[in-house]
């Protein structure tokens, strides 16, 4: 997922008297101020957003604060982007809906033992995994005891709804990219007055 | 640069060291460039742990996808995370959750440092360090490393006028020092940027430059050093002629900023 850092209306006539290496350099500026709104625009967010794990009294798996740390950015003569690769990240543009790729079915978790685990880390630590028959569950035993607890629910597909709020919003971007723009002509114009330029 | 191109271009380094003795014998730079795993000298296992942490710091994968990989390999050489060793046993779930995280937290930190130009320094001419991961048991005392690694260096380059933020320019020999364990540490990794302890969830934010003049940190007028070009390259150049000729104040009025 990328968010893409583009032009404003009003930098437009300006930017058509630059060539492409400016341009880029201009974007660049842009997309990193962006980038690092992003970055604490979503930790503050990820610290409210654990109610899954909390639901099931597991530990968090703090997907987007870890993901959050992987922001970053690029830019060309065209355009300046941040670059998401968080998992899920693409709900705060619209609604996700995820289906299973090589597994017959999605896994649920419903357990705080499997919360943020794989069946296969589970069957690793020597759970015993069964599913009953006709019934939409995943169900294991830990070992050394007899008594099977729900761990998994299994869906063909899952829809995320979108959430806005993942992300700064629009004019929050735009505004931020603006200030970049100016700080990077003014950093640009002292250099060249200290170069004698 | 993006984190997962960051943990591609890492040599392999298999040892049977435990991680202080690999600490003393190479040097931080060889450590830094390896993907090391104390104690496990099977070439192929590193390399799959070093695919692993690139498609995670990709996004292509998540921490349970991981360690589902790295756990299918390790059974197939003979390890399982029931055998007995704790944090020493290759397959212990925690130290599988140690090594993806700090894989994934170094090279993340060495991709942002790699971004740092004239342009961001400009920006954003200081780090913060705060908490940017939760954990469980949170080490309580950063403010003290921090203190002692800031008289380690004279405190050059660190804010002093700020009460309980840790902040210091981008180029401050506190990074290093606090990677160093100054003040005595030696759960710290040698690296001069984050995590500067194992399992730490404390990183960096970038500080806006109004911050860091606000907070004394730099003047107005100051850059912050690092090799700058002695003339304006020619991106600069060409911003430069561009607004001359649109005039500054002009632009600066379509774009609504007061100067």
């Amino acid at each position: 997922m990328n968010v893409e850092v583009t032009i404003e209306p009003s930098f437009t006539r300006f930017a058509k008297m630059l060539q492409g290496p400016g341009k880029k350099l201009l974007f660049s500026a842009a997309a990193n101020a962006v980038s690092v709104a992003a970055r604490r625009h979503l930790l503050s967010e990820a610290s409210r957003r654990h109610s899954s794990s909390q639901r099931l009294g597991a530990r968090p798996s703090r997907h987007l604060e870890k993901g959050a740390n992987k922001i970053s950015f690029r830019a060309d003569e065209n355009h300046g982007e941040v670059l998401l690769p968080i998992p899920g990240i693409s709900r705060a543009f619209g609604n996700v809906a995820i289906f299973a790729k090589r597994a017959r079915a999605l896994t649920i978790p419903v357990n705080k033992v499997s919360y943020a685990r794989r069946a296969g880390e589970l069957k690793s630590l020597g759970w015993t995994l069964f599913r009953p028959k006709g019934k939409d569950v995943l169900m294991g035993t830990k070992p050394g005891e007899d008594k099977a607890v729900a761990l998994y629910i299994l869906k063909k597909r899952v829809t995320q709804r979108q959430d806005r709020t993942l992300l700064p919003s629009d004019s929050t971007i735009g505004d931020t990219a603006t200030k970049a723009y100016v700080m990077e002509i003014e950093r640009i114009m002292r250099k060249a007055k200290r170069n004698g330029n | 640069m993006r984190p997962e191109d960051i943990i591609k271009i890492k040599e392999l380094l298999p040892t049977s060291l435990g991680t202080d003795e690999i600490r003393e014998r190479y040097a931080s730079d060889i450590l830094r460039r390896s993907i090391f795993s104390a104690k496990m000298e099977e070439a192929h296992y590193l390399a799959k742990v070093r695919e692993v942490c690139a498609r995670l710091a990709a996004g292509e994968i998540n921490e349970a996808d991981a360690r589902k990989t790295l756990l299918d390999l390790l059974g197939r050489m003979g390890h399982s995370p029931l055998d007995e060793g704790g944090i020493k046993n290759p397959a212990s779930i925690r130290r599988l959750n140690l090594i993806l995280d700090t894989q994934r937290q170094m090279a993340a930190s060495v991709a942002r440092a790699s971004e740092q130009t004239e342009s961001t320094l400009h920006q954003f001419p200081a780090w913060e360090l705060t908490r940017t991961e939760g954990r469980d048991m949170p080490r309580g005392d950063w403010l003290e490393r921090w203190k002692r690694a800031g008289e380690s260096v004279g405190f050059e380059g660190v804010a002093t006028k700020t009460l309980g933020e840790m902040i210091a320019l981008k180029n401050s020999p506190i990074w290093a020092a606090l990677g160093s364990g100054a003040g005595g540490y030696r759960d710290t990794l040698g690296n001069p940027y984050p995590p500067f302890a194992f399992g730490s969830g404390m990183g960096w934010l970038d500080v806006e430059r109004a911050k860091c003049v606000s907070i004394g940190l730099i003047n107005d007028d100051e850059e912050i050093e690092i090799e700058e070009a002695p003339s304006l390259s020619p991106a600069e150049a060409d911003i430069l002629q561009a607004v001359e000729r649109y005039g500054f104040q002009d632009l600066m009025k379509d774009l609504g900023v007061n100067v």
